[in-house]
C-alpha cells in the first residue's frame, strides 16, 4: 500500500506494507534518527512528532499516519556543523551518553515547549516519561529541557558549569558535619567537584568539554549499526528460531518447508554447521574454560537458546519460514535455582561429551573459584564472636535501549566484514573467525555508536550467525534482536547466593572473613569464572582483615545466560558484604557507618586478596610476599563521606520525628549508607593500544582500538591527547574500534578505558609530542629539543619564537627531511588503583504494604580526576539508575515450564523519568599518580552501593534487615510481618 | 493473570488496513465473521508485537478509527462525555474531566504511548490491572456502544457483544481518593483502590488488580472476601491484603 505524509515539510508518497509499523518505513526513507528499541513502543527511541504531538513511531503502523505531518529531527539539521538550538542545548549540558534516544528526547522538547513555554521540572519529566534512558539518570536531559525552555522564552540561563566545592575534610580525617551545614542549591545537573589541591591545574583535562561525537548524535545522523543498513544492497534479514523450552534434546531438524518458502534463501542448524566449541564471553585470549558452547548444538538448554536461522528477502519471510522449521525435540527436565543445581539426582545440563574442560559436568558445576590469604581456619577458631548471614541477589538484565545489532557482509577482497554493536571487536575478530573456518585477517570487524551495553556486548553474540549466513549466501546480513530476545536470548546479571561468616576480636576487629558463593551461569559459562572470581575480590578487598577466603561454585541451571553486567559480580558482592558489616555492627550496639570506618582499608592498607583471585588461574604454590602485594594508593573516602553525609541530611536517622511522621502513621523513613570499593581495569591482563598522526593543518588523528560504548570514552581520550599536545580538543580527530585501521584494545569493560586506554593515549600523544618537538626545534635553530614548549596550537621558543603546528606539519610532510610525525603506544598495568565511594539513600517505606519509595540517592565518588566532569558525572547518574532498578524492582520472573514471563519493559520494569529520585554526585578529587593526568575509573562503582544502602535505610526505617533483592512490595511486607512490624 | 503487553504476537501481521470515515462503515466491517477484523484506536495494543516467532497471531484486518469523529470531550448537567478515540492525553489535558480521572489518565501510560491510546482501546481492554478503568468505574462510567444493526449501554468492565464498537464513555462529575502499591511509583499498580462519595452520600469503590477485571466492592469489608489472581509481583493472599488496607484507606478519606 501506499501512504502519503508530509515528512518534515515536503508531502511524500511512501509504500508500505499494512503491517509495517511507522518507524520501519521513516528510517527506510532514511530517518535514521528515528530508532528501534522494542515492538511495543516503551523505549521511545522511536518517537517523531504526528501534528506537532510526540508518538512512539514503533507501535504505530505505517498506515495510521496517512495524511498526517511527521516531522523528525532530521527536520532541525542545518548544515554541517551548526545546530538548531534544542540540539546545542543537548549537546552543551551532556544530556546524551550514548545518544541513541537523544534524538526522541529533543522532539519531546519540542513538543513540550509549543504546548506550554513555561514547563515546570514536572511538566518536563512527564514529557519525558515515554522515553526509557539507562544511561543518564535523565538528570542532563530533564536539566537540558528546562534550559531549552528558558531559551526559547527568550532568557539567558545561567552558564552550565562545573561547581567547584570547599572541602569539607583534610583528605584523610573524618569530620563531625553539622546539622546546619547545607549542600549546594544549584541544580543537581551541574557537576560538583571537590578539588584536591594535589591535582596540576590543565587547560583540556579536567574541563566540560563537549562530547566529540555530540553533533551526530544530536543530529541524528547515522551513527549506530542500523544506521548504516541502507547501504546495504542485496541485503538478506536473518531471524533465529528459539527454543520453547527449558531443557531438550533436538531430536530433529527439518527445514525443507522454510526453505521451499519463496524468499528464503538459506536456513543454518545443527545439521549444516560446524560444531566449533567456545566461550562466548568478550575476554582476552585464551579465553576462560569450560568452552561449552557451539553456534549451533543439538540441545537446547533455555527458553531463548538458538535451534536454527534463517536468511530471507524480507523480515516478514524470514518469521514466516521459522514458522515452517519442524523441530522434534525431547523435553529434560530443568532447573532455575542454583541452589539445587549440585544436589544429587539434579538434570545434567552439559552432558555432550565434547564439552571443554567444565570443572564437574556430572554436578553442574561449571568452574570451582578459590583463593585465601591468612590463616583462615585458625583465625575463625580464635574468633571472640562469628557471625553468619546467607544472602540472595537475582537476575536481571542489562536493558540497552539499542539491542543486539549486527551486519556481515563479504567486501570487494572477499574478507568478511561485521559491523556489530559490540564492546569488544578485537576480541570478536579473534573469536568468530575459528568458528567461521575463517582466520583472524580474512575478518574486519567495525564498531560505530552503541546504544549502549553495560557487559551485553561484551560478547561474541550473534556474530557468528551473520557471518556464516553471509558466507555461504554471499550476501550482507542482517540480525537485529527484539526485546524479547534481548531478555532471554542476550546476557544477564549472575544470580548468586552468598554465605558470609565473619569472625571478630573481642574489640569488634574482623579477625576472619569466609564467604562461600554459588553463582548461577546458566546455560552456559562464558563470564561465569571471572565474573564470580570479582565477586570473591569485591567481597574480601573492602576490609582489613587477617585472614580471607573466598570459595564459589559457579553452576550450571536452565535460565537465559548471564555474563558481564556493569559492576561485574561486584554488585552481588557488595551487597552482601555491607549488609553483614551493618548488621555486625549494629550487633555489637556500634553505628554502622562508624564501624565500618574503622576497618575500610586506607591508604597504604594492602589489597592482599586480589592476587589470589585474579582472572587468570594461580598454580597451587602461588604466593605473592608481603612487599609485593597492591595497595591502596590514593582514597578519598571520608571526603565522599563528609559530602554524601551532608547532602542527605544524614542526621535525621536518629531524629523520631523525622522517620516516624506523626501525621502518617504507617510511613516510616529512613537513612541508609554503603561504602563501596571497585578497582580500574584488570592488572597484568587489559591492554589498550592508541596511535596518533599529525595532519598538515596541525590537527590530529587518534585511533585507538577502546570501544565507546557511550560513556564518551572517546572524548576522555581526545581531552588525554589534547592535554599533551597543548591543542584544544577540537583539533583531535577520534577515529576508534575498528580492527582493521586501529591499534589493538581488549574493548570496553572493567572499568579500564579511561585508566588503561587512557594511558595508552597519552603515551603515544607523548611520543608525538617529542617529535613535534624535534623537528620545531631543527626549525628554530635550537640545539635540544626539550627546550621546545607546545601550547596554544604553537612550538615555542625559550626567547619567544614560535611556529604554528600547521607550519611544523608542512614542514614534516613536504619540505625537508621529509616525515609522518606519528606516535604509536600500548598500555597495561600491573597496578588496579581503587575508586572509592560513599553511597547514601532516603527511603519512605509503607508498613502497612511493604512500599519502599526511594526519595532520593547521594553518592560522592572519589575517581582520582575526572577527565571530563560532565561526562564522568553522567556515568555515575546513569549507573545509579541501573543500580536502583537492581535493588528495588527489577527481576527475571519465570513460570512453571522456565519461560519468562515478563519479557518486556512494562512488567519487567526499568525507571522513568517521572519517578526518579533525587539524585546528587560529587567528583571527590584525589591525584592517582599512576593514572592518565591523576585518574581512576568511574564506569562501575556507581553499581555498588545502591542495594545496601537502601537495605539499611530499610533497617533505618523499621529495624527489620532483608537479605535478598529486589525490596519489592511483598516481600518487604513478608519481612515486616514476620518481625511483628504494624501500625 | 498478566497484562495484555505479556502476550507474544499479539497481532504482527495486518492483512489489510481500513480507516473508514463513517461510523456505519466501520461497524460493518467489525461486524464480519469471515474475516478476523479489529478496532485500531491508537494502536499501542494492537500494534504491540513481542516474541520469537512461536506463537503468531492470525492476519487481521484492522479498522482504522481516527477519521470517525469520536474524540469529543464535553461536559453537562454533571456528567463527562468523553468520545471513544479521545487520547489518553486529551483525557489528562482536558479540564471538564474530573481531576483523579485526568490523573489516572496519565498514569495509564507514558508520555509518547498516552498521546496515542484511547479510552476506547483501554475500556475494550478491560486490563485487570487499569487503575483508569477502576477509577471510571467509580464514577459510574456508562459506556455507549454500537454494532450495525442495535446499541447499547454496559459498565467500564462488562464484555460487549460481537462487532461492537464502544462510541462514548460518560462519567460522573466529582472528587475521588486514589491510593495504589506498586514497585516504583509509576509502576503498573499491584493493586489500586479509588472511592467517590456519590450525591446519594454512598460510596463508590472500585479496585484494580483483584479480579479478571477491576470491580466495584460494596466497602472495605468486601475485599477480605476477594479470591484475587496472583502472579509474580503479588500473589493472590498479598493483593487481598493490599485491597483491604487500600480501601479502607481511600473510603476513611473521601
Amino acid at each position: 500500500m501506499q501512504i502519503t505524509i508530509n515528512l518534515n515539510g515536503t508531502e511524500q508518497t511512501l509504500n508500505c506494507e499494512p503491517s509495517e509499523s511507522l518507524m520501519r518505513v521513516l528510517r527506510r526513507a532514511g530517518m535514521v534518527s528515528v530508532r528501534y528499541g522494542s515492538d511495543s513502543g516503551e523505549t521511545g527511541a522511536g518517537v517523531v512528532l504526528m501534528d506537532g504531538i510526540p508518538v512512539s513511531s514503533e507501535v504505530m503502523l505505517a498506515a495510521q499516519a496517512h495524511g498526517h505531518s511527521i516531522e523528525t529531527v532530521e527536520n532541525l539539521n542545518s548544515p554541517r556543523h551548526d545546530l538548531h538550538p534544542l540540539q546545542a542545548v543537548f549537546a552543551a549540558t551532556g544530556a546524551l551518553q550514548s545518544g541513541y534516544s537523544t534524538p526522541a528526547m529533543i522532539l519531546a522538547t519540542k513538543a513540550l515547549i509549543a504546548r506550554n513555554p513555561n514547563p515546570t521540572e514536572l511538566d518536563v519529566r512527564d514529557a519525558l516519561s515515554g522515553i526509557l534512558d539507562r544511561e543518564t539518570g535523565y538528570v542532563k536531559p530533564v536539566e537540558a529541557m528546562l534550559r531549552a525552555a528558558t531559551l526559547a522564552r527568550g532568557e539567558i540561563p545561567d552558564p552550565y558549569r562545573p561547581l567547584y566545592l570547599t572541602p569539607m575534610t583534610d583528605g584523610r580525617n573524618a569530620v563531625v558535619v553539622s546539622p546546619d551545614d547545607l549542600p549546594p542549591a544549584e541544580p543537581k545537573a551541574y557537576p560538583r567537584i571537590v578539588p584536591s589541591k594535589d591535582v596540576p591545574i590543565t587547560n583540556v583535562v579536567g574541563k566540560p568539554e563537549i562530547k566529540v561525537d555530540a553533533v551526530k548524535l544530536v543530529k541524528g545522523l547515522p551513527a549506530f549499526t542500523d544506521d548504516f543498513e541502507y547501504e546495504m544492497r542485496n541485503q538478506l534479514i536473518c531471524k533465529v528460531l528459539r527454543s520453547p523450552h527449558a531443557h531438550a534434546n533436538i531430536i530433529d531438524i527439518d527445514d525443507s518447508a522454510a526453505r521451499a518458502l519463496p524468499g528464503v534463501v538459506d536456513v543454518i542448524h545443527y545439521k549444516n554447521v560446524a560444531r566449533v566449541r567456545y566461550a562466548s564471553g568478550g575476554q582476552s585470549w585464551p579465553n576462560p574454560r569450560p568452552w561449552d558452547q557451539v553456534s549451533f548444538d543439538n540441545k537446547v538448554r533455555h527458553v531463548g537458546d538458538r535451534v536454527a536461522a534463517v536468511a530471507a528477502e524480507t523480515e516478514e519471510i524470514a518469521a514466516a519460514a521459522l514458522r515452517l522449521i519442524k523441530v522434534s525435540y525431547e523435553i529434560l527436565p530443568f532447573i532455575l535455582d542454583e541452589r539445587v543445581a549440585m544436589e544429587p539426582g539434579a538434570p545434567v545440563i552439559h552432558d555432550e561429551d565434547d564439552c571443554d574442560d567444565a570443572f564437574d559436568r556430572n554436578r553442574n558445576i561449571a568452574v570451582h573459584i578459590h583463593g585465601k590469604v591468612g590463616d583462615i581456619d585458625g583465625k575463625m577458631a580464635e574468633a571472640h564472636r562469628v557471625f553468619d548471614q546467607t544472602f540472595r541477589v537475582h537476575q536481571v538484565q542489562q536493558v540497552p535501549i539499542e539491542n543486539h545489532i549486527a551486519t556481515a557482509w563479504l567486501d570487494s577482497d572477499e574478507r568478511l566484514s561485521i559491523r556489530t554493536a559490540t564492546q569488544v571487536p578485537f576480541h570478536v575478530r579473534r573469536m568468530v573467525a575459528p568458528l567461521l573456518g575463517l582466520t583472524i585477517r580474512d575478518v574486519r570487524v567495525l564498531k560505530p555508536r552503541i546504544g549502549g551495553g553495560f557487559g551485553a556486548k561484551q560478547e561474541m553474540l550473534i556474530e557468528d550467525i551473520v557471518g556464516h549466513l553471509a558466507i555461504r549466501t554471499g550476501r550482507p546480513v542482517r540480525l537485529e534482536l527484539d526485546r524479547e530476545e534481548e531478555f532471554v536470548s542476550s546476557r544477564t546479571r549472575h544470580p548468586q547466593t552468598i554465605r558470609f561468616r565473619t569472625g571478630i576480636d573481642h574489640t569488634g576487629k574482623p579477625i576472619a572473613m569466609d564467604v562461600y558463593t554459588i553463582g548461577n551461569t546458566g546455560a552456559y559459562g562464558t563470564h561465569g569464572q571471572t565474573v564470580q572470581t570479582v565477586s570473591g575480590m569485591r567481597a574480601l578487598s573492602s576490609y582489613n582483615c587477617d585472614a580471607k577466603q573466598f570459595t564459589c561454585d559457579v553452576v550450571y541451571t536452565n535460565i537465559p545466560v548471564p555474563g558481564a553486567y556493569r559492576g561485574y559480580g561486584a554488585p552481588q558482592a557488595l551487597f552482601a558484604l555491607e549488609s553483614h558489616m551493618e548488621d555486625i555492627a549494629r550487633e555489637l550496639g556500634e553505628d554502622p557507618l562508624e564501624y565500618k570506618r574503622k576497618y575500610w582499608v586506607k591508604a597504604g592498607d594492602k589489597v592482599d586478596i586480589a592476587p589470589y583471585l585474579g582472572e587468570r588461574e594461580n598454580p597451587p604454590d602461588f604466593h605473592i610476599p608481603e612487599d609485593e602485594l597492591p595497595r591502596v594508593s590514593t582514597t578519598g573516602i571520608e571526603e565522599c563521606v563528609a559530602q554524601g553525609q551532608r547532602a542527605i541530611g544524614w542526621h535525621r536517622r536518629l531524629d523520631p520525628t523525622w522517620t516516624h511522621p506523626a501525621d502518617q502513621p504507617h510511613v516510616r523513613r529512613g537513612l541508609g549508607f554503603a561504602f563501596c570499593m571497585h578497582g580500574s581495569g584488570i592488572p597484568f591482563l587489559d591492554m589498550g593500544g592508541c596511535s596518533i598522526k599529525l595532519n598538515d593543518d596541525g590537527s590530529f588523528n587518534l585511533l585507538a582500538g577502546a570501544a565507546d560504548l557511550g560513556t564518551g570514552a572517546d572524548t576522555v581520550m581526545g581531552q588525554i591527547a589534547a592535554e599533551v599536545l597543548g591543542v584544544p580538543l577540537h583539533d583531535i580527530v577520534v577515529y576508534s574500534a575498528d580492527t582493521d585501521m586501529t591499534p589493538f584494545d581488549v574493548g570496553a569493560y572493567a572499568s579500564s578505558t579511561t585508566y588503561i586506554s587512557g594511558t595508552a593515549v597519552k603515551k603515544a600523544a607523548d611520543e608525538v609530542r617529542w617529535k613535534l618537538k624535534v623537528r620545531a626545534a631543527l626549525m628554530l635553530g635550537l640545539d635540544q629539543p626539550c627546550e621546545v614548549e607546545l601550547r596554544d596550537k604553537r612550538c615555542w621558543a625559550p626567547d619567544g619564537r614560535s611556529l604554528s603546528l600547521e607550519e611544523v606539519a608542512l614542514d614534516s610532510l613536504h619540505t625537508q627531511d621529509q616525515s609522518q610525525i606519528i606516535g604509536t603506544a600500548s598500555y597495561w598495568s600491573a597496578d588496579c588503583p581503587a575508586p572509592f565511594a560513599a553511597q547514601f539513600a532516603e527511603i519512605e517505606l509503607d508498613i502497612q504494604t511493604g512500599q519502599v519509595t526511594v526519595k532520593k540517592l547521594v553518592m560522592a565518588v572519589d575517581c582520582g580526576v575526572a577527565i571530563n566532569p560532565v561526562t564522568a558525572s553522567g556515568q555515575i547518574e546513569g549507573g545509579i539508575i541501573q543500580a536502583l532498578g537492581y535493588a528495588h524492582c527489577e527481576e527475571f520472573a519465570y513460570d512453571d515450564a522456565g519461560r519468562m514471563i515478563n519479557s518486556q519493559l512494562g512488567p519487567y520494569k526499568i525507571y522513568r523519568a517521572d519517578e526518579m529520585p533525587e539524585i546528587d554526585v560529587y567528583l571527590v578529587q584525589t591525584m592517582e599518580d599512576s593514572g592518565p593526568f591523576g585518574a581512576k575509573a568511574i564506569a562501575e562503582i556507581p553499581k555498588d552501593g545502591v542495594a545496601p544502602a537502601l537495605r539499611a535505610a530499610i533497617v533505618n526505617a523499621t529495624g527489620v534487615a532483608i537479605n535478598e533483592i529486589p525490596f519489592t512490595p511483598e516481600r518487604v511486607y513478608n519481612a515486616l510481618r514476620a518481625a511483628g512490624v504494624s501500625l | 493473570m498478566q497484562r495484555c503487553w505479556y502476550v507474544a504476537g499479539l497481532m504482527s501481521r495486518v492483512r489489510t488496513y481500513h480507516r473508514p470515515e463513517h461510523l456505519d462503515a466501520a461497524l460493518t466491517l467489525l461486524a464480519r465473521t469471515d474475516v478476523p477484523t479489529r478496532a485500531l484506536g491508537g494502536g499501542t495494543i494492537v500494534n504491540a508485537d513481542s516474541g520469537l516467532g512461536s506463537n503468531p497471531a492470525p492476519p487481521v484486518d484492522v479498522v482504522d478509527l481516527q477519521a470517525l469523529g469520536l474524540s469529543g470531550i464535553s461536559e453537562s448537567a454533571g456528567e463527562v462525555r468523553i468520545g471513544a478515540t479521545a487520547t489518553l492525553q486529551a483525557i489528562a489535558d482536558h479540564a471538564c474531566a474530573p481531576d483523579v480521572i485526568r490523573t489516572l489518565a496519565r498514569r495509564e501510560q507514558p508520555s509518547t504511548m498516552r498521546t496515542l491510546a484511547t479510552l476506547g482501546g483501554t475500556v475494550a481492554q478491560r486490563d485487570w490491572e487499569s487503575e483508569l478503568i477502576a477509577g471510571l468505574l467509580a464514577f459510574d462510567a456508562v459506556v455507549h456502544w454500537r454494532t450495525v444493526s442495535t446499541d447499547g449501554t454496559a459498565t467500564a468492565t462488562d464484555a460487549l457483544p460481537h462487532g461492537a464498537l464502544i462510541t462514548m464513555v460518560s462519567i460522573q462529575t466529582g472528587d475521588a481518593v486514589v491510593d495504589r502499591t506498586g514497585r516504583t511509583p509509576a509502576d503498573v499498580a499491584i493493586v489500586s483502590a479509588v472511592a467517590r462519595r456519590r450525591v446519594d452520600g454512598t460510596i463508590a469503590l472500585a479496585l484494580s488488580g483483584v479480579s479478571a477485571t477491576p470491580l466495584l466492592v460494596d466497602g472495605p469489608d468486601a475485599a477480605a472476601h476477594l479470591t484475587p489472581p496472583g502472579d509474580f509481583r503479588g500473589s493472590s493472599d498479598y493483593r487481598r491484603h493490599l485491597a483491604q488496607v487500600l480501601a479502607t484507606r481511600v473510603c476513611e478519606k473521601v
